[in-house]
């Protein structure tokens, strides 16, 4: 196997955990992702995907077991070290796309680098650049609220790609596009891949799961994963 | 930290204002209206408490009144001279005022003997104020003068108690500025104070006891309350605090009558704060998630403060709660 970029270990994660309402949302998962993978994790709604994913993004903590990203134990990391490895290390596109309305396309994509050191003018000549390899440069200025589902998804594409992160993470991208669009994406996904990103995407969609440019699949049933193909 | 990302949360927060205009402009006018009426009542209330002490400074440092039944009655001015036999009393003056109902305009007017106490204010007259044995001169306040429509050397008729007119002629108007106190105030030689209301030989409405020494007061009015049971002495500080309490009993009056606006500005900025609700909150939740710091959302959230309400209390807490939100609720949109 290639060069580990994430490992997860005996991974469980429980929400309000010692209320009445407790969720066991993934139980003892150990699992490996390689520098450059195409992975999904596949599974019926509420099999746990997404909790790994956020997980594996540093957006939440693990209850107990381990992740480790780049080598590096994430665990028990306080917030503010999560926050920093998760705006240098990952591009997240969420299912709902989730731009802030009333803000411009750039400005949208420009969201994640704000609280860093980065200049205005460079993080828009940046965000321009990304907004063009996308053939978005037209809508640059157009506010989001206006934007079909496709320049959308492609908004939300661009933004996972402000940072130039290694990984990036998409959680059930295609659940509200046809299946042009869904095709689409998977080829801008597949182009990523082929620059070197590692991608990790979550969904039930066989036109994702099923695409050929996916290398590494991890199926996930009641929070435990069931079977690990590819690789 | 450095400078250029506070920079740029700034600008974000900006632009995030602009997004909602016109709620935030809407905020910041309805704000500017609560200071503005707070800050009236409580420059006003102060205006009027400071206005009363600088006056009063200039006043006796104990008043000795008689009471009979409670009430206040005219008092011997031969009991000036056992008074002033009280050790550190320097000089006691008898005092002639009363009050004159002004048929013709309908209002009370104070009238006040011109004494050796009256000429230590001087200062906020206009004109003179007329001498003591000064006879058909009177000082008049702004609003007698308003209401009788006179200014200095005219005439002011007055009605004296035989019912017999008396001319006066206007030699000082009293100040505006001390509106407060002298607004309705009348001073006059002590044969025209006799001539208008006839008070019984030998009596005065109060004496005025002066004493060098301010903090000796409260001992030397203790004694003359020994000595003459039927007495009320009062210290000056006493009217100090009186008329500290009345004016701040009238400004809290109209606070109270504005707590409404208050407590509706409070709702609107809580509103605001947590209001948050469902829109914020989700910019807030995808902010973290795109790699946000609390410490970014809560700056981003102090400078909206500062540059819309300055409510940081209002708006800080509630944001705080917010962006320690897990970013992965957001995920699962």
């Amino acid at each position: 196997m290639a060069d580990t970029i994430i490992e997860a270990g005996q991974v469980v994660k429980f929400y309000n955990k010692g209320k009445a309402n407790e969720v066991l949302a993934v139980s003892d998962v150990s699992v490996k992702f390689a520098r450059g993978d195409f992975s999904v994790l596949k599974g019926p709604s509420g099999s746990g995907k997404t909790t790994l994913l956020s997980l594996i993004g540093c957006m939440t903590r693990p209850t107990s077991g381990s992740i480790t990203v780049e080598g590096r134990d994430i665990s028990h990391l306080p917030e503010r070290f999560l926050t920093e490895i998760r705006r240098e290390t990952f591009g997240f596109i969420f299912q709902q796309f989730n731009l802030i309305p009333g803000m411009s396309v750039v400005e949208n994509v420009m969201l994640p680098l704000y609280p860093t050191d980065i200049r205005i003018s460079d993080l828009g000549k940046r965000a321009g650049a990304i907004l063009e390899s996308l053939g978005m440069s037209k809508r640059r200025d157009f506010p989001v609220q206006g934007l079909s589902g496709g320049e959308q998804q492609r908004t939300a594409i661009a933004r996972a790609l402000i940072n130039d992160p290694d990984i990036i993470l998409a959680d059930e991208p295609t659940a509200h596009l046809d299946t042009a669009l869904s095709r689409d994406f998977m080829d801008i996904m597949r182009d990523f891949g082929e620059r070197g990103k590692t991608i990790i995407i979550a969904s039930h969609d066989p036109l994702v799961f099923e695409n050929k440019c996916v290398n590494h699949v991890v199926e996930m049933r009641d929070g435990r994963v069931r079977r690990v193909s590819g690789n | 930290m450095s400078f250029g990302k506070h920079i740029n949360v700034l600008d974000y927060t900006l632009q995030s204002l602009l997004r909602r205009k016109f709620k935030n402009a809407g905020i910041i006018l309805v704000f500017t209206f609560v200071i503005f009426i707070l800050g009236s009542i409580l420059f006003l209330a102060y205006s009027f408490k400071r206005e009363a002490v600088l006056i009063l400074e200039n006043s006796p440092e104990l008043i000795v009144q008689r009471t009979t039944a409670g009430r206040h009655e005219l008092i011997p001015t031969d009991m000036a001279g056992a008074i002033e036999k009280i050790p550190g009393v320097s000089r006691v003056e008898p005092r002639y005022w009363g009050y004159y109902y002004d048929s013709l305009v309908g209002a009370n007017y104070t009238v006040l003997s011109a004494g050796g106490s009256i000429s230590q204010t001087n200062r906020i007259v206009k004109g003179r104020v007329p001498g003591p044995g000064e006879k058909g001169s009177a000082a008049v306040g702004s609003g007698v003068a308003r209401a009788r429509f006179v200014g200095i050397d005219d005439e002011l008729t007055m009605l004296s108690s035989s019912g017999a007119p008396m001319d006066l002629r206007v030699v000082g108007i009293f100040d505006t500025a001390s509106e407060l106190l002298a607004s309705d105030l009348i001073v006059i030689g002590h044969e025209d104070f006799t001539d208008l209301f006839r008070p019984p030989p030998g009596m005065a409405t109060d004496l005025v006891v002066s004493v060098p020494h301010e903090s000796e007061a409260p001992v030397i009015a203790k004694k003359i309350h020994d000595r003459f049971p039927d007495t009320r002495p009062i210290l000056r500080r006493e009217i100090i605090r009186t008329y500290d309490a009345v004016f701040g009993w009238r400004s809290g009056l109209v606070l109270t009558v504005f707590t409404g606006a208050l407590v509706a500005f409070i709702i609107l900025a809580w509103d605001k704060a947590t209001g948050l609700s469902a829109e914020e909150k989700r910019e807030i939740g995808i902010l973290k998630a795109l790699g946000w710091e609390t410490s970014d959302i809560l700056e981003m959230k102090f400078w909206e403060g500062l540059t819309v309400s300055l409510s940081l209390a209002s708006t800080i807490i509630p944001s705080w709660k917010a962006a320690i939100t897990d970013p992965d609720e957001v995920v699962r949109g």
